[in-house]
């Protein structure tokens, strides 16, 4: 099944433990990796099942498609198009060497720009502007979670999941999962996932209707490609002839800058909090909230006469944005909702902020 | 030439009918799509491989390409994106023939190639990156915002909803509340305005032949 | 064959040709105006400044004026394609993505029925609608969509099979047009703020960092 990946996570790692991004898994997952038919302890949904074909539960599909970070290596086209023909494309390169991960991403479509990862630190090259942004990657604390019984993380409860049978993408065959929604605060996905890897290769975001809203997928795709982290490495560190800015993200909590959500959204639990600049004399605060698929961000600012003149509902693809004035005893806010997620469900997160008395 | 047989197109693919003309052979239809796409392509080709000389041919290829393929494009996706599609391909049959990624390195490949590795000049700027070209682009660039600061409101916003937000003359007509008739006039009028600044600048390339 | 148009060239129904206007025979009439080198310097210059408009490093593109006369030649060689072309399918009435199995191709269905939706969604951002309620019923919408646990979307619904029309409290459906709002860098830069914090996905790394990203495509 997925020796290949195990035999180099192994490799890099003594011990019964697996490591997925910077967390680790405990031995249960290992277990599951290697053998693919024993249950997740504490996942919710896992059923007992002795022989057949596997059929995963949500965190275990979770599970496997996240630890595909793991790869010694691929490197790839990929392309993300909304429903309207918009299209949006990078050339990536993928190495994974003992702890360290590293990428390098080209964009091909828009502005020029290239994207060095190496574990969560992030730099930015924008050869129009001769910038370099210096920046950290969240890690996204979801996936730990799903193995921790007392967490009960939300996904599980709010998607089922079912395989739809294979599917060839870039030349590789594919398991498909459809991950579908319990309810209509979120989206579906449809999930090709790298047979022996788990890598997806590539995934539908799917509305109500069944209407696919974005395709994101490689067009084409080397796994075990040879690329080399030390030259990786190089260009990462090479800012010569860039300016080089470092992000200004400080980590807050929504207690303190006095916002809280009177009624939240099934499923969707708070994860970070930033204060960031918009403007060399103002900030917005952001909250995220996760489903453990979809992502959907509060921005808080006060109220600018000048710049905020459009409330409202957009979108584009699977994401959608909306804006609204908030006012208050002490003053007026402008707030931005933005998610992959449907427009509902971001007017009930927007309607359930409110100031702290 | 005769009259299409083919339903007309939908109304939201102003490509459809071109792509039409062209799989049935008119060479002509399909030049109108290469000149609509080659500078995107190019763009595309050039931030793949690393050799700037070499985009011109791909790009050839790749329209070589697409026009003996296109009686299979089944009009059911849009036609840039199956074009972006061969093109990437392209890029990368070249790229495996030269072996010319410098990042993935393959067995045959010696570490001769190391000097041009630690600079990321396939993004800067695009294509043809000699001083003068760089500066014409500059200065075509400039004379396009210039002619759109200049422009009236009513004809910047018509264009600005056609060429950047890639609304359809109806929902164009919905927005600014006036008929399509209007719309189209305003859209064709802006583009007149800024060609006009932008022509000059190009006397050099409109020598072709039709 | 050549027919050298003798007329003034009329621009404006070239404009409105790029832009998948015209139909039957006014298409057919603005093709064989499309013949002249009039015409064809004119449609260069109307899609260099569309280009322009929406990526300014465009403008050094395709700065090659031999490119398309060797093109051309190239093309006169090849064989013509003696296939006919297939009539265009209609899009189906309610046209829901096909089973994943047929899908092995790199294939965007464009699905009708999404008028209302996608209409607006095009390259930038556009406001599907007013916001509807004010703030004081916002404690409806709270509750919204359907608790039961049923099935609301199917996958694997294949055509003439409608997926149950879900009523999502009037929080879904764009109410009117309202006003188009043009693209606002200082939404991009909340874009990606959003992007980045929306961390390591299920769906990987790439998919994330490009989803909101600068879209590109040929305009409808």
């Amino acid at each position: 099944m997925i020796a290949a990946g195990l035999g180099s996570a192994s490799r890099a790692l003594p011990g019964a433990r697996l490591r997925v991004g910077t967390r680790w898994l405990g031995l249960a997952a290992l277990a599951w990796c290697a053998g693919g038919l024993v249950t997740l302890a504490g996942a919710q949904g896992a059923t007992d099942r002795s022989v057949g074909p596997p059929q995963r539960s949500v965190a275990e599909w979770l599970v496997r498609l996240q630890q595909a970070s793991r790869l010694p290596s691929y490197v790839g086209t990929f392309v993300v198009s909304s429903a309207s023909g918009a299209l949006s494309s990078a050339r990536i390169w993928h190495v994974c060497e003992g702890e360290v991960q590293m990428e390098r991403v080209e964009a091909l479509t828009g502005a020029p720009r290239s994207t060095f990862r190496r574990n969560e630190a992030v730099m930015t090259f924008l050869p129009e502007a001769r910038v370099v942004k210096v920046d950290q990657r969240d890690s996204g604390g979801m996936f730990p979670n799903l193995l921790n019984a007392g967490q009960g993380f939300a996904t599980a409860d709010y998607y089922t999941a079912s395989e739809a049978g294979q599917g060839r993408v870039a030349g590789f065959d594919a398991d498909i999962v459809l991950l579908q929604p319990r309810d209509d605060w979120r989206f579906g996905y449809r999930i090709w996932s790298e047979k022996r890897s788990g890598l997806v290769v590539k995934s539908q975001t799917v509305d109500a209707q069944g209407r696919v809203l974005e395709q994101a997928a490689f067009s084409e795709l080397q796994l075990d490609a040879p690329v080399r982290a030390d030259k990786l490495r190089q260009l990462m560190d090479n800012t010569e002839g860039y300016r080089v800015m470092k992000a200004e993200r400080v980590r807050t909590t929504p207690e303190s800058e006095g916002w809280r959500l009177k009624s939240g959204v099934p499923g969707f639990l708070p994860q970070s909090c930033y204060r960031r600049p918009v403007s060399p004399v103002s900030s917005v605060v952001q909250w995220v909230f996760s489903d453990g698929l979809a992502t959907v961000s509060l921005f808080m600012q006060p109220f600018d006469r000048e710049r905020h003149d459009r409330e409202g509902l957009s979108g584009m693809g699977a994401t959608h944005t909306m804006t609204r004035r908030l006012s208050e005893r002490g003053g007026d806010w402008w707030i931005t909702a933005v998610g992959e997620v449907p427009p509902g469900t971001l007017k009930a997160f927007v309607h359930g902020l409110e100031r702290r008395p | 030439m005769t009259e299409p047989v083919a339903p007309p197109p939908a109304p939201t693919d102003s490509d459809a009918l071109l792509v039409e003309r062209a799989a049935a052979g008119d060479q002509r239809a399909y030049e109108l799509l290469v000149i609509k796409y080659q500078r995107r392509i190019e763009r595309l080709i050039g931030r793949m491989v690393r050799d700037v000389d070499l985009v011109p041919d791909i790009a050839q290829e790749t329209f070589i390409r697409a026009w003996r393929a296109l009686h299979q494009f089944r009009g059911d996706a849009q036609f840039y994106t199956w074009l972006y599609r061969i093109a990437v391909n392209t890029a990368k049959k070249s790229l495996l023939e030269l072996k010319r990624d410098p990042i993935v390195t393959e067995a045959a490949l010696q570490s001769g190639d190391d000097d041009d590795e630690t600079s990321r000049r396939e993004n800067e700027l695009t294509s043809e990156s000699t001083p003068e070209s760089e500066l014409a682009a500059r200065e075509i660039a400039a004379a396009v915002n210039a002619a759109m600061e200049a422009l009236p409101e009513d004809l910047r916003q018509a264009v600005t909803l056609r060429e950047i937000e890639g609304l359809s003359y109806e929902e164009i007509a919905e927005a600014m509340n006036c008929p399509i008739g209007t719309v189209r006039s305003r859209i064709f009028r802006a583009r007149e305005a800024i060609s006009a600044r932008v022509k000059p600048l190009l006397s050099h390339q409109t020598g072709k032949r039709w | 064959m050549m027919t050298q148009v003798d007329k003034q060239l009329d621009r404006e129904t070239l404009s409105a040709l790029m832009d998948g206007q015209l139909r039957g025979a006014e298409a057919s009439a603005a093709l064989r105006m499309m013949a002249s080198t009039e015409a064809g310097e004119c449609w260069q210059v109307y899609h260099l400044v569309g280009d322009v408009l929406r990526s300014s490093d465009l403008a050094g593109c395709g700065r090659d004026s031999a490119f398309l006369a060797r093109l051309n030649a190239r093309l006169q060689e090849e064989a013509r394609p003696t296939v006919m072309v297939p009539a265009r399918r209609p899009a189906d009435a309610r046209d829901v993505s096909r089973p994943a199995a047929n899908d092995g191709v790199f294939r965007w269905k464009m699905v009708a029925g999404l008028a209302s939706f996608a209409a607006v969604a095009a390259i930038g951002w556009s406001v599907m609608g007013s916001l509807g309620p004010q703030p004081g019923t916002g404690a409806q919408l709270a509750q919204g969509p359907s608790a039961q646990p049923t099935q609301v979307m199917s996958l694997m619904a294949g055509p003439g099979q409608g997926a149950p029309q879900v009523a999502l409290a009037a929080a879904s459906e764009p109410a009117d047009m309202g006003d188009v709002m043009l693209r606002d860098p200082r939404l991009d830069e909340l874009l990606a703020a959003h992007r980045q914090s929306a961390g390591v996905s299920a769906l990987g790394n790439a998919a994330g960092f490009l989803r909101n990203a600068t879209f590109e495509g040929s305009g409808r």
